[in-house]
């Protein structure tokens, strides 16, 4: 839900500190740097911390914040509104300030997450068309303040995550499927005909070059978040449907193929049918799906979709990269922790924190 | 390769470490969860949506007699009416969880806010056009949830001093129909909670797993995330959004229910349900309580009892004061605890039940 502006523009960058807990790997590694976004004392930030928990920057945000991506080169980070939300901040990483705001149009609202052209020029946005229902990728000019150029149809409800292909020329989209309106809140609208899907884009043309769905009797998982890896993609689902019903999670993209990985009854029962995000480790092999609702971060092989272990921290949600291969940094309630699938160690506790949706590894 | 990488930071595989569960996790056993669910369902949902059901059927029957034969202290009937139908409606309103949340959600009862004046627009249309479709409970639920709920009903009530029920048949006729509609969706409400099967057995028997529920403290979550989801409504969309950031951007169109002048009662009402679910035999405090040296009842009270004495202070209506310099104050303070009892419940209480108070997970994104 929006959050006040009132209070951000009367808060002052304060609750910034942390409690270091342990130095792991983490810190050996003094440049590394995640962010993410959280709720401190009933006001949303967007915050930058290293290994040992030391916040560098802490950025009061008009609203929930969701996604975050960085520029390529890194010099400035884009805080994205939660849905339905409609601001995007652009935070300049060297001196911590905002520099821009970007607002939808009022016929639109942003999903949370975006993507850059690998020169950096053009910032693509996944967004929905209230007046149509139907999913958009906005695509802005980042070296004219980020100008709408155009837009194009995502192929389905609900885009949300978007992702650069490493032919740098086609968008990956997570169609959610699920229809909302910013009138009626966040009320799911089409819960019974729901049609997720990974659909394929020519950024260049806006043309849709393929679009994959689960099979029928799956179309109430949404697919909303994925991570792109050496092996393909990678995808968090969750579930609509009842919750007497046990559903796998994870889903692989192949380069030809969107397979939904077979999940052991108990592991997917700890999941309690929703995942909120994934991510690769350094090497690419490994991708760990965090479980806010099971309070888990559950591992997996990238590649055969083996499953690898699991590791407990409440409210788990934001994870991505660490270090070294095999490691994520993740967060959950106050918490940041190092983890791998063997083995979860907090690295520091941030005071009055709930630590939101995503983090995203910066540097 | 995999399998290296794994050896090396995995031993062993499949493992499970627990951290940062919360401290009292063990504190309260299912049954607590239970009686607490089943306190709030029994002692506030039910009673809450019993009494919407029957002030929206009184309603109903007092607009149909009311339109066959206007007359001007009949017409003062109706507006008592309507008022105790927004009441029952604005008690009931705090219950975030359940039925009330199935496609298009609770705006078939209360379309408000509407930011984009759409609903509004519709009406105008309505009214100038006097579209006789509109005139039947059954064709008017085929349309748009603006145009049958309780802020069109208001609308058709108070917005034109000029032209009333009394001197509009039309007007009439459509409030009845509007009225009649609420009825059944008051009424159907009711039963998804109460018939076999229904929303209640979802939450009493959470313990095993239900449709709605995996168990019974995701269940006791969703209780608390309606306090919390009420007190940031009520901050952000009743108080805040119509304020603006200075006097000068406020704008009394964007008060709840300034036709009828009960913009501040319906806040009130909202936060006594919302309070309620703390106070109520069995309600969030008995937990509380078992908590040795856990003082958060009694701080969650004085912030209820400071606002809601805060609430009954304010001499003008909402629509008046959001625009007036020297209410600012009031209202700007009334923010401020409004603020920190939701910071106080979401991050502390939940801690102190043991409950996560579903920051990532409540709707999904």
């Amino acid at each position: 839900m929006k959050q006040t502006r009132r209070i951000f523009l009367q808060t002052s960058s304060a609750a910034i500190f942390s409690t270091t807990l342990v130095r792991p790997s983490l810190a050996s590694n003094p440049g590394a740097r995640w962010m993410g976004c959280r709720l401190v004392q009933g006001q949303h930030y967007a915050s930058l911390f290293d290994g040992t928990g030391k916040v560098h920057i802490n950025i009061p945000l008009p609203g929930r914040g969701h996604g975050i991506v960085a520029t390529p080169g890194g010099r400035h980070a884009l805080v994205m509104a939660r849905r339905p939300g409609t601001f995007i901040l652009v935070i300049d990483l060297d001196t911590g300030s905002v520099v821009h705001e970007i607002t939808t149009s009022i016929d639109h609202h942003f999903y949370g997450h975006g993507c850059f052209s690998n020169d950096g020029h053009l910032l693509y946005t996944t967004q929905n068309d209230t007046g149509t229902g139907q999913g958009v990728i906005a695509v802005r000019d980042a070296t004219d303040a980020f100008a709408l150029i155009t837009t194009f149809p995502s192929g389905g409800i609900g885009p949300h995550e978007i992702a650069l292909m490493p032919d740098g020329l086609t968008l990956a989209v997570a169609n959610g499927g699920i229809r909302t309106l910013p009138e009626l809140g966040r009320t799911k609208l089409n819960l019974d005909t729901m049609s997720p899907s990974l659909t394929f884009i020519n950024r260049e043309t806006g043309k849709l070059l393929a679009d994959h769905h689960l099979a029928a009797d799956k179309h109430q998982l949404s697919i909303r978040h994925m991570s792109v890896g050496p092996s393909g993609i990678a995808l968090a689902l969750q579930y609509e449907g009842p919750k007497t019903d046990t559903m796998p999670l994870l889903a692989l993209f192949n380069g030809q193929t969107l397979q939904l990985i077979e999940t052991p009854a108990s592991e997917a029962r700890a999941m309690r049918n929703y995942a909120g995000s994934i991510a690769h480790d350094p090497s690419g092999e490994i991708v760990a799906l965090a479980c806010p609702r099971g309070n888990l971060i559950s591992f997996w092989d990238a590649t055969s979709g083996a499953a690898l272990g699991r590791q407990t921290i409440v409210d788990a949600c934001g994870v991505a990269p660490g270090n070294q291969p095999g490691e994520f940094v993740v967060t959950g309630g106050q918490l940041a922790a190092q983890s791998s699938p063997s083995s979860l160690t907090p690295t520091a506790s941030f005071a009055d924190t709930q630590w939101d949706n995503h983090l995203q590894r910066i540097a | 390769m995999i399998q290296n990488l794994v050896q090396k930071v995995a031993a062993p595989l499949l493992a499970v470490a627990m951290w940062a569960t919360p401290a009292t996790a063990d504190t309260f056993a299912p049954e607590d969860y239970i009686g607490l669910v089943e306190a709030l369902t029994d002692k506030i949902v039910i009673p809450a949506y019993e009494r919407f059901a029957i002030e929206t059927s009184v309603f109903s029957e007092t607009l149909k007699s009311f339109c066959g034969q206007p007359t001007t202290v009949a017409a003062e009937t109706v507006t008592r009416r309507f008022h105790d139908t927004m009441d029952a409606w604005a008690q009931a309103r705090p219950i975030l969880l359940g039925p009330v949340l199935n496609a298009p959600g609770p705006a078939r009862f209360q379309f408000w806010p509407d930011k984009r004046g759409t609903g509004q627009r519709q009406l105008r249309l309505i009214l100038t056009t006097k579209n006789t479709r509109v005139l039947t409970a059954q064709t008017l639920a085929a349309k748009s949830v603006a145009l049958g709920d309780l802020q069109a009903l208001e609308y058709v009530l108070f917005d034109d001093p000029q032209t009333t029920l009394l001197n509009d048949p039309f007007r009439c006729a459509y409030a009845n129909a509007i009225a009649d509609l609420q009825r059944s969706r008051a009424a159907l409400l009711l039963q998804d909670w109460t018939k076999p099967a229904g929303f209640r057995d979802q939450v009493i028997g959470s313990a095993n797993g239900t449709e709605a529920f995996f168990d019974e403290r995701e269940a006791a979550s969703a209780f608390l995330n309606s306090v919390i989801g009420t007190l940031e409504i009520v901050r952000l969309q009743k108080l805040d959004r119509p304020m603006g950031l200075t006097v000068e951007s406020a704008r009394r169109s964007r008060v709840e229910s300034r036709r009828s002048g009960r913009s501040f009662r319906n806040i009130t009402l909202n936060l006594e349900t919302a309070h309620a679910f703390f106070t109520v035999p069995g309600g969030i405090n008995s937990l509380l309580e078992k908590l040795p040296g856990n003082d958060n009842a009694q701080r969650v009270e004085k912030l209820f009892t400071d606002i809601a004495t805060d609430l009954e202070n304010f001499d003008t209506p909402l629509s008046t004061s959001v625009e007036d310099e020297s209410s600012r104050p009031q209202l700007e303070a009334l923010l401020t605890k409004l603020r920190t009892l939701q910071s106080l419940i979401q991050e502390h209480v939940a801690a102190d039940l043991a409950l996560v108070p579903g920051f990532n997970a409540t709707d999904g994104d």
